[in-house]
């Protein structure tokens, strides 16, 4: 039977139903802005950063334009000579003799250009990228495998220098945001190459 | 009634940590801003240093790139200690490196020698500094050798 005491009764259960259900539907749309920001800024992987990739970039070639022309204190040799030497010349007696560097520690008692040259990287590394926050990187200066892209380290001597920081691989694949520059070097028994990646 | 405060207040603390998570947002991005302006200004600074003819290497007119000559390092050195060479600085370098300081140091083969190119740190107590190091060939006309260095460049905001 509709009476006015039901009617009322009803409506009151209306208003009260309406009520939560706009309750429900703000805290709903609370949590889904909330989902949004989470994917956003959180979930969703950053954008490329071209300021970063410029100056990763320009840092390698930057080094590898300053070390080459570098001279070295082994007969004044730069570090470009003493590759092509090295690379010529690996395993005979031919290669240059190398005088000790007292200054910056290297090669003491004397050495093939081989090994200053590997202690002049060594030496240049630690003392500049190395000390240079959030850079990392791998330096070769080898014979390139363009085939594959990579190194060859078949036949000794291939290999000239190799710094392996690894930071910027994840076992033996590349990971994201590294840049790479490549700089080849002249020699009789065919180009050699400094390779650098920055990351 | 009570149901309604309930949900009115229940919405006002969600509110309340969405503004806070959105201001903690947009403070990090402000501050990461500010950091990319730093490090632009830097990269603007090694740019045109590197080609004012008061360092870059040269020979015959032709210009060496990425190379400081170390005696125009030198000279200048010797020039900014002087009042008269404090006072150009001050008039004629302020509006190209503003707050910073520039530093060129020899890695290799002598790591003992350094030159201090410019420097001005601003006048307030709470600075903070961005430092952006450049690998840079150093000429010397002496013996006509190159020298690996590094060019510290440190920008004041």
């Amino acid at each position: 039977m509709i009476t006015l005491k039901n009617m009322i009764g009803g409506n009151a259960k209306r208003t009260k139903a309406q009520a939560e259900i706009v309750g429900i539907t703000i805290v709903m749309v609370l949590i889904m802005l909330g989902i949004v920001f989470v994917i956003k800024y959180i979930v969703l992987p950053q954008d490329y950063n071209i300021k970063d990739a410029y100056d990763k970039t320009q840092t390698a070639a930057n080094f590898m334009d300053a070390v080459m022309k570098t001279t070295t204190k082994c007969n004044t040799l730069t570090i470009t000579e003493l590759i092509q030497d090295c690379a010529e010349r690996y395993g005979t007696e031919f290669l240059y003799n190398c005088p000790e560097d007292t200054m910056a520690g290297i090669c003491p008692g004397g050495c093939d250009s081989c090994t200053y040259l590997n202690a002049s990287l060594e030496h240049i590394l630690e003392n500049s990228l190395d000390e240079m926050p959030q850079v990392h990187y791998d330096l070769y200066v080898c014979r390139w495998n363009h085939a594959n892209g990579e190194c060859f380290d078949l036949v000794e001597g291939d290999m000239i220098s190799y710094f392996p920081m690894h930071d910027c691989q994840d076992g033996s694949r590349w990971t994201k945001g590294y840049e790479a520059k490549r700089l080849a070097i002249p020699t009789d028994v065919g180009n050699r190459v400094m390779q650098m990646y920055i990351c | 009634m009570m149901e309604t405060i309930s949900v009115l207040l229940v919405f006002l603390i969600l509110l309340t940590f969405v503004v806070i998570f959105y201001v903690n947002i947009s403070t990090s991005s402000a501050q990461s801003g500010r950091e990319d302006i730093t490090n632009l200004k830097a990269v603007e600074i090694s740019q045109l240093i590197a080609y004012m003819p008061e360092f870059q290497c040269s020979s015959k007119n032709i210009v060496d790139e990425n190379c400081f000559d170390m005696l125009k390092l030198e000279a200048f050195g010797n020039f900014s200690i002087t009042t008269e060479g404090q006072d150009a600085i001050a008039t004629s370098y302020f509006d190209i490196f503003e707050y910073s300081r520039i530093e060129v140091n020899e890695i290799y083969p002598d790591s003992t020698k350094s030159w201090l190119v410019y420097e001005r740190k601003p006048e307030s107590s709470r600075v903070s500094l961005k430092r952006t190091f450049i690998p840079i060939s150093l000429y010397n006309a002496y013996d006509n050798s190159f020298a690996y260095g590094i060019l510290n460049i440190t920008v004041y905001s």
